[in-house]
């Protein structure tokens, strides 16, 4: 893609800015920028990871970064036409989609007034991690290092990182069991399931998991995780009759496909990132994929509503909505679709 | 990352001619391998999937394939929960490996060289955050049975880094049960099933099978094990730490502070062999029995054994007295580069070494790595084949004809007699302890073997400090000149 030339009676750019992505960490490598009110900015959209992105300026806060995001997943088939990015009063300034390895160019002039304007990465999955904040003040240098002192700073002894592929480590995590499992979606959605019980404990977004008290010194102390935790409304296992799941492993062919069994039944949960809309903001969540073999009766999926919404592919909803239930021809093959509340 | 698989081609080998361990028996040499900077290779486990293909699972949680031939290292496995055991089933390909969790199989289905399923054998036992209930294992018996140890739950205010410590200590001993059958050794059936199998286990970090099916494991030092040990595994015995009996059938509700150390020293089966602690050995890894048919060296069928604090190579002698195991422990190679936890034979009968030292400490200083020993094929070095009781005393079998005067002389053979005491405390020192010489000597015809002639007694350990002076007949000496032999029971 051939860097855009200046607009006409641009002139010379007053500042130029070089921005990155961390390659296959779904972040860019700079989350706070600064420049002066009306400056005109020259900004580089330097894309190392093997993946599409771009980058989107929007006025307002981070409920406007997100229905700019929520909105670009709804562009169907014009999606790439547009380079991700919708028709939104709010936004300032956008680019084109750089290919992998590729740079793009923006030329734009910064607002008039100061303030916070958050930036994002509006492919799907991308907007849950790949943000940041350019500051537009009279005092670029002073702005930059009250946002750079905001930013939650991952310490991290020893990082786990997801790149284009899923990631999965079993370890010791705080306040969680003994048995988990991590694994990281690419998309910046990650969740812990518990072999035990065999379910999702809960989710959480943003980088992975810091594996450090494990690797270091004696090993075996609790490792952290890298994001914010989201409920994913777990009330254990499906249910077939009242046998107690028990663990029987995971293919990891894709993302990974988790196995357990609940008496005679057999079930497989395929887990997978869902990028989804709550009231036209983007939100993450979580889909399960089950397929249940050999159930003699119906199977039941239960959970906490007050935490998430659900939708089914499948099945009926308890009035209350904290059980699905589907017959075992049903429940052969059926989704949920997680989306946290909090 | 070290998700992507990826292939490093480096010098394969390098032997480091100059900088062999100070103890080394003539005609064994040690080399170091050249691991790749981008992997930890905390070894948990090794075995060879063909003839240089080594597979070694990590305290990291990855498994590595390492050609032995090119020096290439290819990932097969990750994301595993502290991985400290590896079983290859080579018929069909499958590898095993002992996570804390659980016993997987892990199977390459797609066929890219890289395990996709990983399937859960069996679960069967307990596990809380405590740090130290660590899972060893697996062997395997003739019979498709899989047996591993379980380690106890750690019990010291503060140290366990969970809040589950203060269960289950016995005469407020430092090591405890958080959880379900720690301290056990168990069998999976082949059908997949867990059997509890025997108890008394405090930190079995080691556990090795013979051509017989006899199982054994190693002990650590620690509260109700006075030193390291070698215990012989057979079903419901109890090898001598109590916080286990919380999960025997016949003792669950009872109260184990009620049971006197005077029981439980009743209840327990000795250790086979004591490895004296600080001498030899302070925390033993896995014994493995030499299979190498004499590719090896002179001392086929023994065990070798490497001691993850101390980095060095013992050798094991195992005899059955009165029915039962004993034997002779010395050392073989000291100091290799850092602590000596897992060993397995290559097909060419070389010793390859997995090694870690991160956490507790190792001579030689370093976090991880791997070392192979390889004997020439010909030289036999001058050295304690192995020691073993006769009615009268003792016979000292050496590897070469040992000088003929030297040989017969009473004074070249001093002998420490000493006892340990089974306590709930750290560790015990060695008491009792008396000076001894022997008798009488006598040497065989071809001189390999002095008999020893003195009295004994049942559940002591003899300590033989032989002197300098006892080299073979061409004048060669021996690299180590101190045995022990673990007498707990006299022939009858």
């Amino acid at each position: 893609m051939a860097a855009a030339k200046p607009p006409a009676g641009f002139g010379t750019p007053d500042v130029e800015i070089t921005l990155g992505t961390k390659h296959g960490q779904m972040r860019f490598d700079q989350e706070a920028l600064a420049v002066q009110p009306g400056a005109k900015v020259k900004l580089t959209l330097k894309n190392t990871c093997e993946m599409l992105h771009n980058w989107v300026l929007v006025k307002g806060g981070t409920a406007d970064r997100d229905r700019v995001s929520g909105k670009a997943l709804q562009l169907g088939a014009q999606s790439m036409v547009k380079h991700f990015v919708p028709d939104d009063p709010a936004i300032v300034a956008s680019s084109q989609i750089a290919m992998p390895g590729k740079d793009v160019v923006v030329y734009f002039v910064a607002p008039k007034a100061e303030g916070d304007y958050p930036y994002v990465c509006t492919l799907p999955g991308h907007a849950f991690t790949m943000v940041g904040v350019m500051a537009v003040s009279q005092d670029p240098k002073g702005a930059l290092n009250r946002l750079n002192k905001a930013q939650p700073q991952v310490r991290a002894q020893w990082p786990l990182l997801v790149t284009n592929q899923p990631i999965l480590q079993r370890a010791f995590v705080q306040n969680s069991p003994a048995r988990s499992i991590c694994v990281g979606l690419p998309g910046g959605v990650n969740y812990l399931f518990d072999a035990e019980t065999c379910a999702v404990q809960y989710g959480w977004t943003g980088a992975f998991l810091d594996v450090g008290p494990d690797r270091k010194g004696r090993g075996g102390r609790h490792c952290k995780i890298l994001g914010q935790r989201f409920e994913v409304g777990n009330l254990g296992a499906l249910q077939v009759g009242d046998a107690t799941p028990v663990f029987g492993g995971y293919s990891r062919i894709g993302a990974p496909e988790l196995y357990y069994r609940v008496g005679n039944a057999s079930v497989r949960q395929r887990i997978t990132l869902h990028a989804g809309l709550a009231d036209g903001v983007l939100k993450r969540g979580l889909q399960y994929t089950f397929k249940v073999a050999d159930a003699k009766g119906p199977v039941t999926f239960k959970l906490n509503p007050e935490q998430v919404l659900a939708e089914a592919s499948a099945g009926k909803w308890s009035a209350d909505k904290t059980a699905l239930t589907l017959s075992a021809k049903d429940a052969t093959e059926f989704t949920v679709t997680l989306m946290p509340k909090n | 990352m070290k998700l992507i698989q990826f292939c490093l081609t480096t010098l394969a080998l390098a032997v480091l001619a100059n900088a062999q361990p100070r103890n080394l028996p003539a005609g064994y040499v040690v080399e170091t391998v050249n691991i790749p900077k981008e992997i930890t290779l905390g070894v948990g486990g090794m075995a060879f999937m063909d003839n240089h293909t080594l597979l070694i699972c990590t305290r990291e949680g990855e498994v590595w394939k390492f050609n032995t031939q090119d020096g290439s290292w290819e990932l097969f496995a990750d994301g595993l929960h502290e991985s400290l055991g590896l079983w290859i089933d080579k018929q069909k390909g499958d590898v095993y490996v002992m996570q804390r969790p659980e016993l997987t199989r892990l199977v390459d289905t797609n066929k890219d060289g890289k395990a996709d399923l990983y399937s859960t054998v069996n679960a069967g036992w307990g596990l809380t955050d405590n740090y130290h209930e660590y899972t060893f294992g697996p062997v395997r018996d003739s019979k498709g049975n899989f047996y591993g140890t379980l380690n106890t739950s750690l019990s010291w205010p503060g140290w366990a880094g969970s809040d589950k410590w203060d269960k289950a200590r016995v005469h407020d001993s430092k090591m405890g049960r958080a959880a379900k059958y720690r301290g056990w050794s168990f069998q999976i059936t082949p059908q997949g099933k867990f059997v509890p199998y025997s108890l008394g286990l405090r930190s079995p970090a080691g556990i090795g099978i013979n051509a017989q099916d006899d199982i054994f494991y190693t002990d650590n030092q620690g509260d109700w094990n006075e030193t390291s040990t070698l215990h012989h595994v057979v079903k419901d015995r109890f090898h001598g730490h109590p916080s286990s009996y919380y999960d025997h059938p016949k003792y669950i509700g009872k109260d184990l502070n009620k049971i006197s150390i005077e029981e439980y020293r009743k209840l327990r089966t000795r250790p086979s062999v004591f490895i004296p602690h600080g001498e030899l050995a302070n925390s033993p890894g896995e014994p493995v029995f030499d299979t190498s048919q004499g590719k090896f060296g002179p001392f086929a069928g023994q065990i070798i054994l490497g001691d993850q604090t101390r980095s060095n190579l013992m050798r094991i002698h195992l005899e059955k007295v009165d029915g039962e195991y004993q034997g002779m422990v010395v050392n073989f190679i000291s100091p290799l580069q850092t602590g000596c936890i897992r060993g397995v034979f290559g097909p060419d009968g070389s010793f390859w070494v997995g090694q870690t030292g991160r956490g507790w400490g190792s001579v030689g200083g370093k976090q991880f790595g791997l070392e192979r020993v390889r004997w020439d094929g010909s030289t036999t070095p001058m050295a304690v084949h192995h020691i073993s009781l006769t009615k009268a005393g003792f016979d000292v079998h050496f590897t070469l004809p040992v000088d003929a005067e030297e040989g017969a002389k009473l004074e070249n053979y001093d002998i420490l007699e000493y006892e340990y005491q089974y306590r709930p405390q750290y560790g015990s020192p060695k008491s009792q302890q008396k000076k001894m010489k022997p008798t009488r000597v006598t040497l065989s015809k071809d001189r390999k073997v002095a008999h020893l002639t003195l009295p004994l007694t049942a559940e002591k350990v003899y300590q033989f400090n032989l002197n300098d002076k006892l080299r073979s007949y061409a004048g060669a000496g021996m690299v180590n000149r101190v045995a022990w032999y673990t007498a707990n029971r006299l022939h009858k």
